[in-house]
């Protein structure tokens, strides 16, 4: 590194700390601006320091692997997850919808996020839920219990411990945690893996002959059509870049592009869709904003040499003809 | 496009590219001092930041275009004809570039982070991981480590911009780094 130091640097990186920790003071936030129009340097400087700094806040969040989620999420990072959040709001989403439900079976409420949203919930005991894209769960409190359900999606769960067993009921089987970090996808293959303590997978139909299986950090279960049941080890670094969403991100590592496609569908009302079997075979690293679609087709255009037509809302990838 | 996201988007596409056109200005420009390359940079990302990114498909290219017009802009200021250099600047090909777009994985960008940090002096290494990996706030982190407000927001900004310049600033070469490590400890045994 060079001694040399640049004033102008240390400066923006100082205005950086200070706006991250939360909105400044007006006093100061006048002096920041006056410092921001005195020259065109420090406005350049302050942006490329910010920059840095959001990169260092996401680096950190996608492959630290866990304790992304703190209980009252600040500065930097609630500002990157508010940012993955769309505008429409969080609280109330199924306010009356939800209370037809409280006669039915379940009394809670009911949470939705839309295609490309990230959603947080936070629960009355610290617990939380991150929403993946276009997720559907019931929420239902109560002295005993508590219990969620997700009708569809995926949600990362951290549980606060506490004496009420949490459990999560997805399709036939109900997830048990005490203490946990754990994501939950609800697809053709549901999917559960533990980031931090220990869960319980048991089936919902209780007279169902069958031992809870017990998940430990690190590990996850498969569950594909007809209960085939599979249980692997995922280590820290594949559920950082699982869990990438958490963030607004996917990260792919190499895998195949009709994965990797289906992946970035998920998101976004635009379809990608590859007929080419070759290129679907085509292995793709990269990290993109998720409902960033453009860019990543971008990508595949400029770096495999792939040629994106648009038809009506669906993109068609086919390898260019030399 | 909101704010946050241009930020990102400088992160992912232009920041990368930095130690490469730092490297580019100080070899072929060897009469530009590092500070007025300093100054280059800082008015690239002033005119990045109001660049339209939709319409952007390759932040290399993107980056090396606005530099090489914020140079002919400071030689205009200065009245300085520095016809060699200019000249330079107009043969380059930036088409030959080491694939369009540098996508590093999640894990890659974090390991480097991590050797970057772990490079730290320690009270800044500390205040760094506490805030960037654990996501504590300046209050927790004085609270945690027993030091005022204002003493760990001033050890944040140097680690900041220290690791920054690890990054993405000018680089020595490996063997600069190692010549001067030998000076250093040369000069400590005298």
């Amino acid at each position: 590194m060079s001694a040399r130091k640049n004033e102008t640097d240390l400066e923006a990186f100082r205005w950086v700390v200070l706006i991250e920790e939360g909105p400044l003071p007006p006093e100061q936030q006048r002096e920041f601006e006056t410092w921001l129009a005195l020259t065109p340097k420090h406005r350049g400087a302050f942006i490329r320091a910010r920059a840095a700094s959001l990169h260092f806040d996401r680096v950190g969040a996608l492959a630290a692997g866990r304790g992304v989620l703190s209980p009252q999420p600040n500065g930097a990072r609630r500002k990157l997850i508010a940012a993955a959040l769309s505008a429409t709001s969080l609280v109330g989403v199924g306010a009356w919808l939800g209370r037809q439900w409280i006669e039915d079976a379940w009394r809670g409420e009911r949470y939705v996020s839309s295609l490309g949203q990230v959603m947080r919930v936070a629960l009355p005991d610290g617990s939380t839920l991150l929403l993946n894209t276009a997720t559907e769960v019931f929420v239902r409190y109560g002295r005993n219990r508590r219990e969620i359900r997700i009708a569809r999606g995926e949600a990362l769960f951290t549980v606060a411990r506490a004496i009420q067993p949490f459990t999560v009921h997805v399709g036939e089987w109900i997830v048990r945690a005490v203490s946990a970090v754990f994501a939950v996808h609800q697809g053709p293959v549901m999917s559960i893996a533990v980031t931090e303590g220990n869960v319980e997978v048991l089936p919902a139909d209780s007279s169902a002959i069958r031992e809870p299986q017990r998940l430990v950090a690190n590990q996850e279960v498969l569950v594909g059509a007809g209960g085939v049941w599979r249980v692997l080890p995922v280590s820290d670094a594949e559920l950082g870049r699982r869990l990438a969403w958490r963030t607004g991100m996917v990260v792919f590592d190499g895998q195949p592009l009709h994965a990797v496609v289906a992946e970035m569908n998920r998101y976004s009302a635009r379809q990608i869709v590859c007929d080419d079997p070759v290129l679907s075979e085509r292995h793709i690293v990269g990290v993109f904003g998720m409902t960033d679609t453009q860019t990543f087709v971008s990508m595949l255009e400029t770096q495999f040499g792939v040629e994106a037509v648009l038809e009506g809302t669906t993109v068609h990838l086919r390898s260019r003809s030399q | 496009m909101e704010e946050l996201t241009r930020y990102q988007w400088i992160a992912d596409h232009i920041l990368p590219w930095e130690p490469e056109i730092r490297r580019w200005l100080s070899r072929r420009t060897y009469t530009l001092s590092p500070d007025v390359i300093d100054d280059l940079i800082q008015e690239a990302y002033v005119r990045i930041w109001s660049a339209d990114f939709r319409s952007i498909r390759n932040g290399r290219t993107f980056l090396y275009s606005v530099v090489r017009n914020a140079l002919h802009d400071q030689f205009r200021h200065a009245h300085v004809v520095q016809i060699e250099c200019i000249a330079e600047l107009d043969a380059l090909d930036i088409g030959e570039a080491r694939g369009p777009e540098r996508i590093v994985s999640a894990r890659q960008q974090y390991e480097q982070l991590v050797d970057i940090v772990n490079e730290l002096p320690q009270q800044r290494r500390a205040v760094f991981s506490a805030r960037k990996f654990e996501d504590l706030s300046i209050r927790e982190i004085a609270k945690r480590l027993g030091l005022t407000e204002k003493t760990v927001a001033n050890h944040m900004r140097l680690a900041l911009a220290q690791v920054t310049q690890s990054m993405f600033g000018e680089q020595d070469t490996a063997c600069q780094t190692s010549e001067r490590r030998i000076r250093e400890r040369t000069k400590k045994r005298d």
